[in-house]
């Protein structure tokens, strides 16, 4: 099902958590919410679960009216980072206890039992029914959570943080297997994670959220080349900043060394935005205007990457860069040394 | 025997004898000497003064206001720590600090509080009197008074932990289509029976040893508004002291038993 959201806004006393925030989600389309905390993305996430009202705006999903429906009719499955199975109850009727709550076309219990095994088929979690959760690890207890929220056959699947409470590994394996998953069962889902490499990694399309509003959409691979703004740009890893003068028509931009302005009419300067694998470095006198002078100060040189920490020598500014393994076998760069930095690509703003 | 038993050090040996002998000195030894007093005279006496019909009014009292005591504490309990424990609003605090009252203001204060609005002079007694009813030195009285003393006991074992547990488990439910009933009933309620138990146990406990409102309310009236405790008082002031000792142990048998039945409920748990 589709979702469409249109002008959402919500606020927690002062703090306007969510901007008028529109947004379509397709159908059977695994999208990420990402942001730092408290760009909004959980709120917006709850207003779709019908867990919180907005202030204004429009839900659909499916093509029907959802914004005034409680959660208990929205059908929409829910994960929470924590997990919330409920304590006192079995894997088993954790999983089941939708389909029991059900007023209206129940299933027997022996469909029930079928449908609940199914799941804990489906969540690699077969013979594990009679555990409680207090004894399952943390990544068992997520997929126990999932296989809860699919038991419903909800509309749409809403995940919430769902691997931020788990340890590096497991979040890794994890992340795949929902990514797999999702290929197999293709149910619309929305997850929210402030961790860039995992939206990048299980999204097909990403949301980059800030202050309460949208700032980006697009695949990863988009989003990644052409960030729309620099908080996009920076927030997707790191980067490194020049400052530069604009050039006469769309030549490069020239990059500023020391204390000085740009040409004599008082052009603005602008920066250039280059990731650390963007950048080269030069022996030599280096070219005034595409490279700048530095000192390097460390060079880490461990797996195919090698990680070289300077420092510029006009202003101070640490400057990170990435080269090759075989590039730095072939130039063996050592701490101390003077080189000159040349951004071979940049976004500028 | 365990062969990996803990070498047994001092200092926590120290702590516990420390604890035991206290228990023992303010606790057991007192205990003791009640039941030794009502037995002083031989049990022929003890069943006397128990099965005395002014001494069995006084059961069927304590045990009318603890009936309806319990029960409405553990409604209004469960009613006001759920709306404390799991949501945000404004006068919450003061909530909490009402809740807490009873247990700030003396016993024979908040008895007084009843005569001054029930009693013939107070704001309601004259018109509830010319209806026909009457609260203070009446069977009412006593169980509002029973009701005031007990009623932050359900509430106060419930809030810590409704707050600490937290509202994530409802609304999973919530998404899961079931109703606000079937969250309460199927994942809020099972989740603090322990904690609600052990609420009703203490004020059951509570409920039946009230002393100072009751007396206050009461006015004494042997065979319709003698709870257990003021016939222990009649009965020691009036210098028998073997048939008050009696009536006092059958008061702290009825204490005990709530304990010893939550005992056997939690251990059938684990």
């Amino acid at each position: 099902m589709n979702i469409e959201i249109r002008n959402l806004s919500h606020a927690f006393g002062d703090f306007q958590a969510l901007k008028d925030v529109s947004l379509d989600v397709h159908d059977g389309e695994l999208l990420a919410l990402l942001g730092p905390s408290g760009c909004g993305k959980t709120t917006l996430l709850r207003l779709l679960a019908g867990l919180a009202r907005p202030d204004a705006g429009t839900i659909r999903i499916g093509g029907v009216e959802a914004t005034g429906q409680s959660a208990q009719a929205r059908q929409v499955g829910f994960v929470f980072q924590h997990y919330a199975l409920f304590r006192h109850m079995s894997v088993f009727e954790n999983i089941a206890f939708g389909l029991r709550v059900r007023r209206r076309n129940r299933p027997a219990n022996a469909e029930i039992r079928q449908r609940v095994n199914a799941l804990l088929e489906l969540v690699k979690l077969d013979g594990f029914g009679n555990r409680m959760p207090s004894e399952l690890s943390g990544g068992q207890r997520q997929r126990v959570a999932l296989a809860r929220a699919l038991a419903v056959e909800p509309r749409v699947l809403l995940l919430d943080e769902p691997f931020g409470a788990l340890d590096a590994s497991v979040r890794r394996e994890l992340r795949r297997w929902l990514r797999r998953l999702h290929d197999e069962i293709n149910i619309t889902s929305l997850f929210v994670t402030h961790d860039v490499e995992e939206a990048m990694e299980v999204a097909e399309r990403v949301v980059v959220m800030d202050h309460g509003r949208i700032v980006q959409m697009g695949t990863p691979e988009e989003v990644y080349a052409q960030p729309a703004t620099p908080f996009v740009c920076a927030f997707l890893g790191s980067v490194n900043r020049f400052p530069a003068c604009p050039a006469a028509g769309d030549g490069t931009p020239e990059l500023l060394t020391g204390p000085a302005a740009c040409g004599a009419e008082g052009t603005a300067p602008l920066t250039l935005y280059a990731r650390p694998h963007e950048l080269l470095l030069e022996r030599g006198t280096g070219t005034p205007g595409q490279t700048v002078p530095a000192t390097i100060l460390r060079v880490q040189a461990i797996g195919a990457v090698v990680h070289i920490e300077l420092q510029r020598s006009d202003n101070g500014q640490r400057i990170e860069v990435e080269l090759s393994r075989e590039r730095q076998d072939e130039q063996t760069y050592k701490a101390g040394e003077a080189v000159h930095i040349r951004p071979t690509r940049f976004a500028r703003f | 025997m365990n062969p990996f038993r803990p070498p047994i050090r001092p200092v926590p040996l120290l702590l516990t004898l420390v604890a035991l002998l206290f228990l023992l000195g303010f606790l057991a030894l007192p205990l003791a000497i009640v039941f030794a007093g009502a037995l002083q005279q031989g049990i022929k006496h003890y069943l006397a003064a128990i099965s005395d019909p002014m001494a069995l009014a006084a059961i069927r009292l304590t045990l009318l206001a603890a009936a309806i005591a319990v029960p409405l504490n553990v409604i209004f309990g469960l009613a006001a720590a759920w709306a404390i424990g799991k949501f945000r609003f404004p006068g919450r605090q003061l909530l909490i600090t009402l809740i807490d009252l009873p247990f700030s203001v003396s016993p024979v204060v908040s008895g007084m509080v009843y005569i001054l609005v029930f009693g013939m002079q107070g704001w309601l007694g004259g018109w509830l009197a010319a209806r026909g009813v009457q609260v203070i030195f009446a069977v009412p009285g006593i169980v509002l008074a029973t009701l005031f003393v007990t009623l932050p006991l359900v509430a106060r074992e419930l809030i810590p932990l409704m707050e600490s547990q937290g509202t994530e488990e409802e609304e999973a439910a919530l998404t899961l289509g079931a109703s606000g009933w079937q969250t309460f009933r199927r994942v809020t309620l099972p989740n603090v029976r322990q904690g609600l138990l052990y609420g009703v146990i203490l004020c059951t406990a509570r409920a039946m040893g009230e002393f100072g409102a009751v007396s206050v309310v009461s006015g004494h009236i042997r065979g319709l508004t003698n709870t257990l405790t003021l016939h222990v008082e009649i009965l020691y002031n009036e210098y028998q002291s073997a048939a008050a000792f009696a009536v006092a142990s059958l008061l702290a048998l009825l204490a005990v038993v709530p304990l010893v039945v939550k005992a056997i409920l939690s251990r059938h748990e684990h």
